[in-house]
């Protein structure tokens, strides 16, 4: 295929977006059919792409027409273009079936929604605006795309905008990532002056012409880490990593089908994708990979904790995706660059097809606590088979996707011989299988455990605009995992590598064998505590005898409230109002005492205007006696000639 | 200047004498068309002095210039009296004066 039909996958969701809010706005079905068209178009020539990429992994990119040269002042030169290579390749991939499926399934999930066009209008400008991110060709771009995305995620959380929760939800998301947009933008900076003058012909920010760079002592170690840190920081707010996490479990407040397109399979590990795409600067520095590493462990094993306390199906999930994300970073952090990928690629597949499940669920019963759900596995047996597989994938047990690749970064972590890393490492398997298969024993076996919100007579599947993405998701997340079976010559690692050459490393019977048996493990834990046929153990007595680790873990390690206390009362609010009291008495007094003085002058001025032309005819003549005065007093003397 | 003999100062003088008589007319007078005649003195003082100055030779590069000059005048001042007399026709119509201390519509 010629790489340079790629602009198409740019190009279909934003002529989708602009249709749909121009011209179709009043027609739903023509609107949402355009949108599943122009993605499917898009979809279409990323799969070609990614094929083209397997046959012959080259790398290619070019500036995209006009744009090539965006901004161009000077020595400056800022462009737009699209970037091939086989990582590129397997997100567009990514990004344009997730959206495809997403936007066949809320054909039926949002059906007599308020707002469905606005809807679909939005997640189209979010396809293009990933696309354009994960297309990048330089920083710049990478920058614009970001906030774009940003924006859309902000937009579609807000979507029932009515309600405060997912108003204030919204705004969350929007501030909490702009922690880490604002000094990656810094980073971008910093990258640019220190590599302008020596980017030799390349648009400025190249990420392709920088990665050469970074290594020639241009910048010192210390700079590369400074610069590492403000490009990561970007990432933790994206990718929602400790200490910017909060957002995220928040963001659950859109509709389902958007949790599942942005806030688990794309825009939030655009974070990592980020992290991967600069890798040349990280390895550059060794210390701040390990702070790439921390970070990711922390977070990963914090959110696999507190996912097992949480009575939303939405939140356990969303925890899920906060574990799971940073179990990526961990990866790229102890150098597991394919493997951190290859998770990137089978977390999309399982991770949006547990929200599209949940959604599925919700769709159904009209509530989201768990506790009012139960047995729905006999009345919903296509959701309950494919969440299931969705489950096994994401804890990790042979032989589904995610087993594969939580077993590449499983392998490096055990290879770092770093016992904290390998303690965390096992701890999030363990978390990672128990809260999977307490969110599946609870919502599919036995019978409802509370009370009933509904009437399980009138349970019913949902219909085929639903089940059929699931059951697409369901044969990926199952099978997607062969693809990069550790020491195959043909798998993933072959194809996505940082380096001239891929990882060689031997197979680590040891990671795979201690990582299935603890998922194995968890998996037996869920089934003795919340499996009603085998349980043993009681939950509620547990929590109740551990009360405070139970509260700490319900409640997300208070996080939300110390953020509260001491950032947002402490510091937000105080700098706020100061803002606000210049804002009033020095700009507004300013501008307020300029108006009112202009006010008093013309008040006065004006009386001139008599309407009386001898007034005016004396103005005139007085006005000429005393030029010509003037004239003869200081003037040169002029004569004639 | 000896008497008898009519120099360039004479005239200009004549044209200042009809200039000032022109302001006082164009100042004084509340009938918009005694405005009209003053100005037309006062085009007329101009002129006096435009050909005065060529007939008594200065500018010789363009003998001719300043009587060239005078029938301009006096052509714009034709058309523009016409369409001065025009609009204090319309301006009589609809208000019923001529008087142009009563005509100030255009006040603040």
């Amino acid at each position: 295929m010629p790489y340079s039909l790629m602009w198409l996958i740019l190009v279909a969701p934003l002529v989708a977006f602009a249709l749909m809010f121009g011209l179709t706005y009043e027609n739903k079905r023509v609107s949402a059919w355009l949108g599943i068209i122009a993605v499917a178009v898009a979809d279409a020539v990323s799969i070609a792409a990614l094929f083209s990429e397997l046959q012959h992994p080259i790398h290619v990119q070019y500036g995209l027409g006009p744009f090539g040269d965006f901004l161009t002042f000077a020595d400056v030169h800022f462009s737009i273009g699209i970037l091939a290579d086989p990582l590129s390749a397997m997100m567009v991939v990514v990004v344009c079936s997730v959206s495809l499926l997403v936007q066949v399934y809320s054909l039926e999930y949002m059906r007599g929604e308020e707002g469905f066009v606005r809807y679909y209008g939005f997640i189209s400008l979010f396809t293009f605006s990933m696309l354009l991110l994960v297309l990048s060709t330089n920083y710049f771009q990478t920058y614009i795309g970001w906030e774009l995305v940003g924006v859309c995620s902000y937009l579609l959380i807000g979507h029932y905008f009515k309600r405060p929760a997912a108003a204030a939800a919204a705004k969350k998301a929007f501030i909490v990532t702009r922690f880490g947009d604002f000094p990656f933008f810094v980073g971008i900076a910093f990258i640019f002056f220190r590599f302008h003058t020596h980017m030799g012909g390349a648009a400025d920010l190249d990420f392709y012409a920088i990665s050469g760079l970074y290594k020639t002592g241009l910048v010192s170690q210390a700079g590369l880490f400074v610069m590492a840190m403000l490009v990561f920081s970007g990432a933790v707010g994206k990718s929602a990593q400790f200490p910017l996490h909060v957002w995220l479990p928040d963001a659950m407040e859109g509709p389902t089908p958007i949790s599942a397109l942005i806030h688990a399979a794309t825009m939030v590990v655009a974070g990592v994708y980020l992290v991967a795409r600069t890798y040349p600067l990280f390895a550059a520095n060794p210390s701040s990979l390990a702070v790439v590493a921390s970070i990711g462990a922390l977070t990963s094993v914090m959110a696999a904790i507190w996912a097992v306390a949480q009575d939303d199906i939405k939140r356990v999930i969303a925890y899920s995706t906060l574990s799971h994300l940073g179990l990526m970073m961990f990866g790229l952090g102890v150098g597991a660059y394919s493997a951190a990928m290859f998770h990137l690629f089978t977390h999309a597949w399982f991770k949006a097809l547990l929200f599209l499940g949940a959604g599925s669920v919700i769709h159904g019963v009209h509530t989201q606590n768990i506790w009012e759900m139960g047995g729905l596995g006999k009345r919903m047996k296509i959701t309950a088979w494919t969440v299931g597989i969705a489950s096994f994938s994401a804890a990790g047990i042979i032989p589904f996707s995610g087993f594969w690749s939580k077993d590449g970064i499983m392998a490096s972590v055990f290879a770092s011989q770093n016992p904290v890393f390998i303690a965390a490492a096992v701890a999030i398997t363990f978390f990672s299988a128990l809260y999977t298969f307490r969110l599946f024993f609870v919502v599919f076996t036995g019978e409802p455990a509370r009370r009933r919100a509904f009437d399980p007579k009138k349970i019913h599947e949902s219909g085929a605009y639903i089940t059929v993405p699931l059951v697409v998701l369901a044969i990926l997340a199952a099978f997607i995992g062969f693809t990069g079976i550790p020491g195959s010559k043909q798998g993933f690692g072959q194809f996505i590598f940082y380096g001239q050459h891929p990882e060689t490393e031997a197979v680590n019977f040891i990671a795979i064998g201690v990582s299935l048996v603890v998922a194995l493990v968890g998996l037996g834990v869920a089934a003795l505590f919340y499996w009603p046929r085998f349980q043993r153990f009681s939950a509620p007595a547990l929590n109740a005898r551990y009360a405070r680790v139970y509260d700490w873990s319900h409640n997300n390690g208070y996080f939300d409230e110390i953020y509260q206390a001491f950032f947002v009362r402490g510091l937000v609010l105080r700098t706020a109002a100061a803002a606000s009291w210049f804002d009033k008495n020095i700009i507004d007094s300013y501008v307020d005492g300029l108006a009112e003085g202009y006010q008093l002058a013309s008040g006065r001025l004006r009386r001139l205007q008599s309407g009386r032309v001898q007034g005016y005819a004396v103005g005139l003549f007085a006005g000429v006696l005393v030029i010509t005065v003037l004239a003869l007093v200081f003037g040169s003397g002029g004569h004639l000639s | 200047m000896s008497i008898g003999y009519i120099g360039l100062n004479h005239f200009l003088a004549v044209s200042a004498g009809l200039f000032a008589i022109g302001i006082y007319g164009l100042l004084s007078r509340r009938n918009a068309i005694s405005l009209l005649m003053s100005v037309e003195l006062m085009f007329n003082a101009a002129n006096i002095a435009l050909v005065a100055f060529a007939r008594f030779g200065y500018h010789d590069a363009q003998p001719l210039a300043g009587q060239a000059f005078a029938l301009f005048v006096i052509t714009i001042a034709a058309a523009e009296v016409a369409v001065a007399i025009a609009i204090l026709l319309l301006i009589y119509r609809l208000r019923g004066t001529v008087w142009v201390d009563e005509i100030d519509l255009m006040r603040w």
